[in-house]
């Protein structure tokens, strides 16, 4: 499926890395959670990485699927960041009023790394 | 005949005498004798008819003169008198005119001769009424045709009159029309202002001075060429549309478009144009349009623009204070631009320094209201959506009773008094401990 490619979860040491592509459309964000999801149950880690540094636009389906990813993802006993969000893209996340609940945020993938190890 | 009648017998002559006398009664002319005090002794048949009278009532009893109208009997009793003492004075013929029994006129035309050897005249009197009356008809209607000539010539002569006075009107309103026009012409080619005309086939019919000053254009060189001329080669389609829009009698207010100068500066110029129809309304006659040359100014504007951009982000430096720690004093109102400002310069810097604690200090700022707060909001959740914290450094007393007496909930927001000691919490946040040197 050509969905597939533009979702990469990769497992890194105890950490799920998920790349987002540019402009992802809903059914790839759907397929996102599923992946995300499979993978957590796959593999014993401790938490996961969304870097949506490439993302360009954000709309209010996108926050609310990230968001309940991140709760689903501590149902199962990981914790997720978000990472490398665009200057430009809060901006409009917040002029919108999307907020992506209580979860964490870094500004890249690598603090988010950091992150997610002081956890343990 | 005279000489013969000696010779006649008196038979003979009594036979002529008869002759003469059937002649004399059966003439178709009327035929009078009258005696020398004009009274009349003798008329034939065709007198007596001519003018109703019997023998009985004119012979010896009538004067010749009486039957004459008044206007003609001295001319009359003249001829008599004259034909009396020469033969020759008095015209042998003439026209005259008489009064009928019943009162109506008759005209007559009159041959009178003196009878040999006596003072009696005879008369021989052919009517001529129908031909007078003809005649007079004739005259009447010549007259009528006379005196309608008259009429008419001077009615053409008042024409004539009128029409010259329309001539003199016409001149001077051609003189003051021409001393418009000269006017016109002298505003339009001294003006200050670029002026320029245009047909419908969006050629130039003027061109004024101004316009040659700004172009470097001659008029004689642009007349008659089509108005792309004037415009630099990336505006030309946009501007012939404008322009084509301008014509199709939609009037611009202002509109600027760009005009290039020969030497190939490019000037901005503000236009109002005005499209002039026909008396039909739809024909269109030309299209005026003037300018103003606003190149200075859109400069000064530019440059004006660009200094208050400058001025604002100056207003809203972002400061790295520490390893991955900015500071945003603010001073001064938080209007919505620079609150957008602001956002966008924190998260920048945000990234640029990949700082994890951003410090927000409003000790400089006068007061906050619900929409300051609610626009700090924006920017404190829009930084936390990076991966940073913030801490929102400054708050006075007399902000902090604002903030809790309007009812914004700043609990999820990392406070402190002053700067100094945001920047102690900043520090802890980083886990970093700062320590006098032994």
């Amino acid at each position: 499926m050509m969905i597939d490619e533009n979702i990469s979860v990769i497992k890194i040491r105890d950490v799920l890395l998920v790349t987002m592509p540019p402009d992802p459309d809903d059914s790839s964000i759907s397929l996102l959670q599923e992946k995300v999801l499979s993978a957590m149950e796959q593999f014993p880690v401790k938490g996961v990485v969304l870097d949506i540094s490439a993302v360009q636009t954000l709309d209010s389906f996108f926050a609310r699927m990230v968001a309940e990813t991140a709760q689903m993802v501590v149902l199962m006993g990981g914790k997720t960041v978000i990472a490398g969000m665009q200057p430009s893209v809060a901006i409009t996340a917040t002029q919108l009023g999307l907020t992506m609940g209580s979860t964490l945020t870094a500004l890249n993938a690598d603090l988010a790394l950091d992150m997610i190890s002081d956890a343990f | 005949m005279q000489p013969d009648l000696e010779s006649k017998t008196k038979k003979e002559i009594l036979q002529e005498l008869r002759n003469y006398r059937t002649i004399f009664e059966i003439s178709g002319a009327g035929i009078a004798i009258v005696e020398d005090d004009t009274t009349i002794s003798s008329v034939n048949t065709a007198f007596e008819k001519l003018f109703g009278y019997s023998k009985e009532e004119i012979e010896g009893r009538q004067k010749w003169i009486e039957l004459c109208v008044a206007e003609d009997r001295d001319r009359i009793s003249g001829y008599h008198l004259q034909r009396r003492e020469a033969l020759t004075l008095a015209p042998h013929n003439y026209e005259a005119r008489f009064i009928h029994k019943n009162g109506s006129f008759v005209d007559a035309y009159v041959t009178a001769v003196l009878l040999p050897e006596t003072k009696q005249s005879i008369l021989d009197l052919i009517d001529i009424s129908d031909l007078k009356r003809t005649e007079e008809a004739l005259h009447k209607s010549r007259e009528e045709l006379e005196s309608g000539f008259k009429e008419r010539t001077a009615e053409l002569e008042k024409l004539n009159e009128a029409l010259q006075a329309e001539a003199g009107d016409r001149k001077r309103a051609e003189d003051s029309f021409k001393e418009a026009n000269a006017y016109l012409e002298n505003l339009i080619n001294y003006a200050n202002a670029p002026i320029i005309v245009w047909g419908p086939d969006f050629k130039i019919i003027r061109f004024n001075r101004a316009f040659e000053r700004l172009t470097g254009y001659r008029t004689v060189d642009v007349i008659g060429k089509s108005l792309e001329i004037l415009f630099p080669d990336a505006q030309k389609e946009e501007s012939m549309s404008l322009i084509h829009s301008a014509t199709s009698g939609e009037r611009w207010d202002v509109v600027e478009i760009a005009i290039t100068h020969i030497d190939g500066t490019v000037r901005t110029v503000l236009w109002n144009s005005a499209t002039l129809f026909a008396e039909d309304g739809v024909t269109i006659i030309s299209t005026i349009a003037q300018g103003q040359d606003i190149t200075e100014r859109k400069r000064a504007e530019e440059i004006v623009s660009r200094q208050s951009r400058e001025i604002l982000e100056i207003s809203t430096p972002v400061l790295q204070v520490w390893e991955r720690i900015v500071v945003a004093p603010l001073i001064g109102t938080l209007d919505s631009m620079r609150t957008q400002q602001l956002m966008e310069q924190l998260l920048q810097r945000i990234v640029e320094t990949n700082s994890l604690v951003a410090m927000i200090d409003v000790t400089g700022v006068p007061a906050i209201d619900t929409q300051t707060a609610q626009n700090l909001i924006e920017t404190i959740s829009a930084v936390r959506l990076l991966g940073a914290q913030v801490v929102l450094t400054g708050i006075r007393p007399a902000i902090a009773q604002t903030l809790v007496h309007l009812g914004i909930d700043l609990s999820n927001v990392n406070t402190c008094s002053s700067l100094s000691t945001g920047l102690g919490y900043a520090l802890d946040l980083l886990k970093i401990q700062v320590v006098h040197k032994a």
